[in-house]
């Protein structure tokens, strides 16, 4: 399984004697995407350790001083997962997260990161699957990336 | 430590900005339909449209800021902000245009301004 690539991977970007652990946060959506991690996790599903979970109402509701402070405060990548557009419990807030979350992007660049760092994913309740392979995905690309400027890296 | 949160400040000041909430709202109408001459703005041009957008309006909002703690001269916005002083003057103009900047004194032969108090 891809995960594998996760879990055992040789670190990239800060080659060294010790390999780089990312520190991930992930803000899912209560009705879609945090659906969605618990059927990965009850799917036994396999994921790399690195991220955290905030289960939040609407994807909308992660404001972008939440973003902001994750990454002032350490974090090497914010993973925002909602709902598929239209399919919002609230109607729309999907879509302002995606307005949002493209502002953000713009904005992390003028403070040194890389815009990979932020990523927007919508995964549904049924989407197990998807979840892992996006944390997958993240992971090794964070991993890449190296640690983030506030923690030392590039 | 400070002036990475005077950055964070000004970043969700940016986020809450009329310019770029204006222009985050418009991409849809802006990239199919055009704007109200009937020019269509591409994808690519958009994009770095707003991102220079999102760019002025940070150090605009980090100005602010500082001027909000008292009346500044060029020179100190300069050594705050590390924003080059060509760039400084600009944003300076566009802010007294917009009227959220004025001008409150000298010290020694340079202007000083102020930001004018938010309603």
């Amino acid at each position: 399984m891809s995960t594998e690539a996760a879990h055992h991977g040789s670190p990239t970007a800060s080659e060294g004697e010790k390999a780089f652990d990312p520190k991930l946060l992930v803000f899912c959506c209560n009705w879609c995407s945090y659906a969605g991690a618990d059927l990965a996790g009850v799917s036994r599903l396999q994921m790399p350790p690195y991220f955290r979970v905030i289960r939040v109402m609407c994807s909308a509701r992660v404001d972008p001083e939440f973003v902001l402070r994750a990454f002032e405060r350490g974090a090497d990548g914010v993973l925002v997962a909602g709902c598929h557009p239209a399919d919002c419990h609230y109607i729309g807030g999907n879509y302002r997260t995606r307005r949002r979350i493209a502002l953000l992007k713009m904005l992390i660049q003028q403070f040194g990161f890389d815009p990979e760092r932020l990523k927007l994913e919508w995964v549904s309740a049924g989407e197990g699957e998807k979840f892992q392979k996006t944390i997958v995905e993240f992971t090794n690309t964070v991993k890449e990336l190296g640690p983030s400027p506030y923690r030392g890296g590039v | 430590m400070a002036h990475r949160e005077a950055r964070i400040r000004a970043a969700l000041r940016t986020v809450d900005g009329e310019r770029v909430r204006w222009l985050l709202g418009k991409k849809g109408s802006l990239t199919t339909t055009g704007n109200v001459f009937g020019e269509i703005v591409s994808e690519q041009r958009y994009d770095v449209v707003v991102q220079k957008a999102a760019s002025v309006e940070l150090e605009r909002n980090l100005l602010l800021q500082e001027m909000e703690t008292g009346p500044k001269t060029i020179h100190e916005l300069h050594e705050t902000t590390n924003i080059p002083k060509t760039e400084l003057v600009k944003h300076i103009i566009a802010l007294k245009r917009w009227r959220l900047v004025e001008q409150v004194g000298m010290k020694g032969q340079s202007p000083q301004y102020v930001a004018v108090p938010r309603k």
